[in-house]
């Protein structure tokens, strides 16, 4: 699973690069899409609760922090970092909602994997993108943050 | 037949050569499809899909089965050079009439100054060329990302300089018709476009609107029931917009989780009330500045909204399973911006 897990960095790190000349808009958007996808599959893939709750948490902590990254290092136009707070906003009310913060009821366990989707679903509405242009750098950094 | 157009914008890559300009067409479908963004979603067993090409079948599909019908799909992409220096004619219309295809082009859009549509309406009339036809019905279908309330800049990935919002949308549009025409029904695929804004400037386009006033998700409206054009010709407008939000409540509550509302606006019994919502609305943006990024409420939350049914609004709506409005039970049909 690790050997697979570094060559699929290598593979996505190398058509980042590839492309690096490019807008990142798409590419952006498109990581955070398949980092959740795959958090996804991971937790239909587990067989405990603790476990698919933890895959979860971390997903999104992973997100959190890679948004954070982004906050801190792009030169964003005000339009940029509104988006950029309601990608996040988005986030963190996921994961109140899984760890039960805020006023939010616990997720039980037994929808742990209805839950996963639900977030997965909520990223790819057919609402605006993520439309912010980042450094081939800055990608990189988020791409390693998501792994 | 192949015709090599050089440094042109537009590249015929196939024409029908038998006459079909007499056929029977008995109704008119103009999808737009758009391409130029981030359209990847995962299916319910995490294959990723690119939801532009999908509709894109599914839209050929329903051409190809159009026996009295005609169909002009225009599938716009992204702006792409060869070698750095070339544009190049990625977005492509395809011209069906008759179940059969007639028409293929390759097109790039007009630097800057084009504005939304312009291409393509031009597109359209060169084709068409001002030809009428006695037609039973004329639907526009969208396909895309939710189409902004005002600030439409970087809509599209690579044009970011081409302003797309409401107005824009619905004067774009207005110009694939002809005089006084109107659309019998405008079909949006996007998120949060069932709002009183876009329902305002749709007024003196389409006769019905089918549009979600939340999220949709990128799997997109269905269109098999277009068919219906070929098996009840005298079918209304409105059942026609009812039957095609039916089927695609049906399979969207299948397997999606967050909320799946979708709205039919009769704009002649809305036309008494739309106004004076559409400006509550405007009152509302302007005195609260609600971040507009943020996906739609349902209009009722707002104080300004009065409660009671709006006349002319047809609604399915399925609440999320998680998130703060799980429990929601009814919705007014109509998506606003919340604070």
């Amino acid at each position: 699973m690790k050997f697979l897990k570094s060559v699929l960095s290598i593979a996505i790190l190398f058509l980042t690069l590839q492309t690096g000349a490019l807008a990142q808009n798409g590419n952006l958007s498109d990581i955070f899409k398949t980092h959740m996808n795959e958090t996804v599959k991971e937790v239909k893939n587990s067989d405990n609760a603790d476990d698919k709750r933890e895959i979860l948490d971390s997903s999104f902590n992973k997100m959190l922090k890679a948004v954070e990254k982004i906050e801190n290092r792009a030169t964003m136009s005000e339009n940029e970092l509104a988006q950029l707070k309601t990608f996040r906003d988005a986030i963190q009310e996921k994961s109140n909602q899984l760890n039960g913060l805020e006023g939010y009821k616990k997720v039980a366990d037994v929808d742990l994997e209805d839950f996963s989707e639900y977030s997965q679903q909520d990223m790819e509405q057919a609402d605006k993108t993520l439309t912010i242009s980042i450094t081939t750098v800055l990608l990189v950094i988020i791409i390693l943050l998501l792994l | 037949m192949v015709f090599v157009a050089g440094c042109s914008s537009v590249k015929t890559v196939h024409k029908h050569t038998a006459e079909t300009s007499g056929a029977n067409i008995d109704y008119r479908v103009i999808t737009y499809i758009h391409g130029d963004s981030d359209y990847l979603f995962h299916d319910e067993s995490s294959r990723p899909v690119q939801a532009d090409e999908n509709a894109l079948q599914k839209v050929q599909n329903s051409a190809q089965k159009a026996k009295n019908g005609e169909y002009f799909i225009f599938h716009q992409q992204e702006k792409k050079k060869t070698l750095w220096l070339f544009p190049r004619r990625n977005s492509k219309l395809y011209h069906y009439k008759n179940g059969e295809l007639v028409n293929q082009i390759s097109y790039r859009s007009k630097p800057a100054s084009e504005s939304f549509f312009q291409t393509e309406t031009k597109l359209f009339h060169d084709i068409t060329n001002q030809q009428s036809l006695e037609l039973n019905r004329t639907v526009f279908l969208y396909y895309g990302h939710e189409i902004p309330l005002y600030s439409g800049k970087s809509y599209h990935s690579t044009r970011p300089e081409v302003n797309v919002n409401t107005a824009s949308f619905a004067g774009g549009i207005r110009e694939f018709l002809s005089g006084d025409d109107r659309f019998d029904l405008v079909a949006l695929s996007t998120c949060n476009n069932g709002s009183p804004a876009m329902i305002h400037h749709l007024q003196d386009v389409s006769d019905v609107v089918l549009a979600s006033p939340q999220n949709l998700h990128l799997s997109h409206l269905d269109t098999e029931s277009i068919s219906l054009l070929e098996t009840d010709p005298d079918v209304s407008t409105m059942k026609l917009a009812d039957s095609i939000a039916e089927n695609t409540f049906d399979r969207l509550t299948e397997t999606i989780h967050t909320a799946v509302t979708i709205s039919v606006f009769d704009m002649e019994k809305m036309k008494s009330e739309i106004d004076d919502l559409y400006r509550q609305t405007e009152e509302f943006v302007d005195r609260e500045n609600p971040n507009l990024n943020r996906e739609n409420i349902d209009c009722s939350k707002l104080p300004f909204f009065d409660s009671k049914q709006i006349d002319g609004v047809l609604t399915y709506f399925q609440p999320a399973m998680f998130g703060r409005n799980a429990g929601d039970s009814k919705h007014s049909g109509l998506g606003c911006k919340e604070l």
